[in-house]
């Protein structure tokens, strides 16, 4: 079975090699290249671009929430991680908009970024219970022609939004935590779509 | 569904009786969910519990689908370790129903061929006629019609060799779908007819009146509508025989189509009329659309131009509430035309602009509506006025013409005059600019102010970040390092709580519950401690100061702590509740404080109450059956 591989943009050196020696020591994971800053990253990603990136937020020079749209804008399939030190909700709303389908905290231990990984990999996603409340808000935005977020994906939202976890969540709901963690994935993704939409309205409205 | 007439629709709903029809009623829902849980509480793990869990997993498939592949899959799981291939089989069944809603086809294809081997090599005969229609269906709604053909014909022999059935009836029904998505009418026709047969033959109504609306369909497609009529007069009257509300509003509505089609108002205008409150009554927001349109045609056909007025504008807000698109969209050429016949054409304009837009978006190109809300934004009333005039006679010559000729000529008209009209757009459009751009000016200077408070934090973070991949970096079992990782580590949480508390966007009380459940449940993780968290919803909607949520933050923190280091506890309970006063209960039943010599508490215990007083609040520790902790405050108004 082929390894996943993960490339890492991070500008702080001892966390990028520390990164980087814990990926390729877990098996079933593979560093596929290690940036420290956004241009670097734009170039290597799309030459190689991994199975996923965890990209730091706060980048020297360009940002890295623009590496991500960017890069999500050419297809090449790579998902993609903020790494944040806080759970800053505007900063990593932001990034989730941009096109990131998760986040994952600078603090957390070793093994809760290895199952992060994996759990991205499967297709789940992490969300906060304040992040989880705007994107409420951005789903409430009356637009017709953008997709809405399904009943038991408007159910999930509200849950979280409160406080829930992921466990009393799937409870509650009498689904899986990994069930949860999908529609988490799909409301993700509806954000992009929205996002891209609205961007690609503003665009053609310049066209002469 | 049915205007233009959807040639799939009756088959869809055919094909989705399947399970039920089929497996001997085994499809039931209305069931109570609670009595089957109980009874799956008590139950052993044998094949009557992965029948029963079957059962309790189609309770949820319409509305809750993943529920439902909970239990299906739990099912699944049950019958293989029994090996019990026919609980496999169902599962499966079952399992792939809830796919295809969802439009997993590949995935319910591999399953059901699966299903098809499974019955082969464990001679499940009745069974294995079912896995071959459902492969057929799965091909059918992917659209790879040859495919599900031959997958249907070799079930058919098997299903024919039953003799008539309501079963055969169906399936002759759906072979006859089949056909006509492959355009072979003639088959197509055979087969309706077959199914009609079949059904009168076992003499069920249901399935005579079903099939009275399919062949009708076919008719249709032929383009005699005059010969479907009597079929679908057959299935009026069953229908009201019966007492069946669905086939009853189908078939009138499918006769309003054809008379209207035929253009003869007198006729369509009365079933319609008869179709509305059925609709109604079935919730059918699609067949009540149609059937509005219907009537208010029939208004216009007779020239009571102000009944048609009053009635579209009921049925256009009916139409908006209910995303009809498609009768929508006629009906605002509908109204247009009635402005015009009302010698106001004026009011023509606004309703002639949305259905341009909403056919437009129909057609899919939402691109050119942005560009026309901006027209009428800044004023083309002018150019507008002019085009109208010139149409009018044109409209009203072309108002004994069938409804549909106006359409097209209408719609590509303005088209035309529309791609005149784009450099005006353009203009409008840079000036919308410039006031965004002043709009985020003043935004910006906000924002810099909370980006300076925002840099020291992230240096603080980053620097403290460094420190624990060093200190993960060192080697030796060090309790020096030990200490290192643990104190960066809960620096980096301490900072974070004071991000949360300056965040303006979670001032809300409901934010600060949110907050509080989620750090609590982390504490107690692993802790082996029941958790339970009450809150009294709906919360009011207040905003509180950041030294408020602070403070209760901390103090709740602080108590939770005490809970999982100090009390032995085995369970724990936290309430809030507000109206004028926030009330926070934190319940747990260990060994209770010694209020008078807690020494070891003393300080963390004056702490707390320090903090509440602060805020202007109440801070009470008793002992009940475990220690009590009792905080209110009252709220800002």
């Amino acid at each position: 079975m082929s390894s996943i591989t993960v490339s890492i943009v991070e500008d702080i050196p001892e966390i990028r090699d520390g990164l980087r020696l814990l990926i390729d020591q877990t098996g079933g994971f593979t560093c596929r290249g290690a940036y420290d800053d956004a241009e670097t990253a734009l170039a290597g990603l799309a030459a190689e671009p991994p199975d996923i990136a965890i990209m730091d937020i706060a980048l020297p020079g360009a940002s890295g929430i623009d590496c991500i749209r960017q890069l999500k804008a050419r297809g090449y399939g790579t998902q993609f991680l903020v790494f944040t030190i806080y759970e800053d909700s505007d900063q990593v709303f932001e990034a989730l908009a941009a096109g990131a389908n998760g986040y994952l905290l600078k603090s957390a231990p070793p093994e809760k970024i290895m199952e992060s990984l994996r759990e991205l990999h499967g297709g789940g996603a992490p969300m906060s219970a304040s992040i989880a409340r705007k994107v409420v808000g951005q789903f409430r935005q009356p637009s017709s022609h953008m997709e809405q977020l399904s009943p038991r994906e408007t159910e999930v939202l509200a849950l979280l939004s409160k406080g829930l976890l992921y466990k009393e969540v799937a409870d509650r709901l009498f689904i899986s935590t990994g069930t949860v963690r999908q529609h988490i994935h799909h409301i993700y993704e509806k954000m992009h779509v929205q996002n891209r939409t609205e961007a690609l309205n503003k665009y053609y409205g310049k066209r002469p | 569904m049915r205007f233009p007439i959807n040639p799939s629709a009756l088959f869809l709903t055919a094909i989705s009786l399947w399970p039920g029809i089929w497996a001997s009623g085994q499809y039931q829902v209305g069931l109570n969910v609670d009595s089957l849980k109980n009874a799956l509480a008590n139950m052993a793990d044998n094949a009557t519990r992965a029948r029963t869990l079957i059962t309790l997993g189609q309770q949820y498939e319409n509305n809750h689908p993943d529920s439902a592949i909970y239990f299906y899959e739990q099912a699944g799981a049950l019958s293989k370790r029994l090996g019990d291939m026919e609980g496999v089989v169902r599962y499966i069944n079952n399992y792939t129903a809830v796919l295809n809603m969802q439009g997993h086809f590949d995935q319910s294809l591999a399953l059901n061929l699966q299903a098809v081997q499974l019955c082969k090599q464990h001679g499940l005969d009745d069974l294995l006629t079912l896995a071959l229609i459902n492969v057929g269906v799965v091909y059918q709604q992917k659209e790879d019609y040859p495919q599900a053909l031959e997958w249907y014909l070799q079930a058919l022999p098997r299903i024919e060799a039953a003799g008539h059935s309501q079963r055969l009836s169906i399936f002759y029904g759906n072979l006859c779908g089949l056909y006509r998505n492959l355009h072979q009418s003639e088959k197509a026709l055979a087969y309706a007819r077959k199914s009609l047969v079949s059904a009168e033959h076992i003499g069920d109504n249901f399935a005579v009146g079903s099939a009275c609306i399919n062949l009708a369909n076919v008719i249709k497609d032929t383009g005699e509508l005059e010969k479907a009529i009597p079929y679908l007069q057959q299935a009026r009257t069953l229908g009201m025989e019966l007492n069946d509300l669905n086939m009853l509003e189908t078939a009138l509505i499918n006769l309003g189509d054809v008379y209207l089609q035929s253009n003869q108002p007198k006729r369509y205008v009365p079933l319609y009329a008869e179709a509305l409150p059925l609709a109604e009554a079935l919730g059918d927001v699609s067949g009540q659309a149609f059937a509005r349109l219907g009537i208010a045609l029939g208004y216009f056909w007779k020239q009571q131009y102000q009944q048609a007025e009053d009635y579209l504008r009921a049925s256009l807000q009916f139409a908006r509430q209910h995303d009809q698109k498609e009768p929508l969209s006629r009906m605002l050429l509908l109204m247009a035309d009635v402005q015009i016949a009302l010698s106001k054409p004026r009011l023509a304009t606004p309703y002639r602009n949305q259905y341009d837009s909403l056919s437009r978006e129909l057609a899919g190109i939402a691109l050119q509506q942005h560009i026309q809300e901006l027209e009428t934004k800044y004023g083309m009333e002018r150019q507008r006025r002019t085009m109208l005039q010139q149409r009018q006679w044109l409209l009203i010559a072309a108002g004994a013409v069938a409804v549909l000729v106006i359409l097209l000529s209408l719609g590509y008209y303005a088209y035309r005059q529309r791609q005149k009209l784009n450099a005006k757009a353009l203009q409008a459009m840079e000036a919308e600019q410039e006031t965004m751009r002043l709009k985020a000016k003043l935004q910006g200077e906000h924002l810099e102010r909370r980006r300076i408070s925002q840099e020291m934090h992230d240096d603080m973070g980053a620097g403290l970040t460094r420190m624990l991949f060093l200190s993960r970096a060192l080697s030796g079992a060090d309790e020096a390092v030990d200490k290192i990782k643990d104190t960066a580590q809960s620096l980096v949480k301490k900072m974070n709580e004071i991000i949360w508390t300056m965040d303006d966007e979670e001032s809300g009380i409901d934010s600060l519950a949110a907050y509080i459940h989620v750090t609590t449940a982390e504490l107690l993780e692993n802790t082996g401690i029941d958790y339970r968290y009450e809150v009294a919803e709906p919360l009011p909607d207040i905003a509180l100061s950041q030294a408020f949520r602070r403070n209760i933050f901390l103090v709740v923190k602080e108590a939770m702590h005490n809970v999982v280091k100090h009390a032995r506890a085995t369970r724990v309970a936290v309430s809030i509740r507000a109206d004028s006063v926030l009330r926070i209960t934190i319940h747990d039943n260990g060994k209770g404080i010694d209020v008078q010599t807690g020494r070891r508490f003393g300080n963390g215990l004056r702490n707390m109450q320090q903090r509440i007083e602060k805020i202007n609040g109440r801070l009470e520790i008793t002992v009940d059956h475990g220690t009590l902790v009792y905080i209110s405050v009252p709220l800002p108004v």
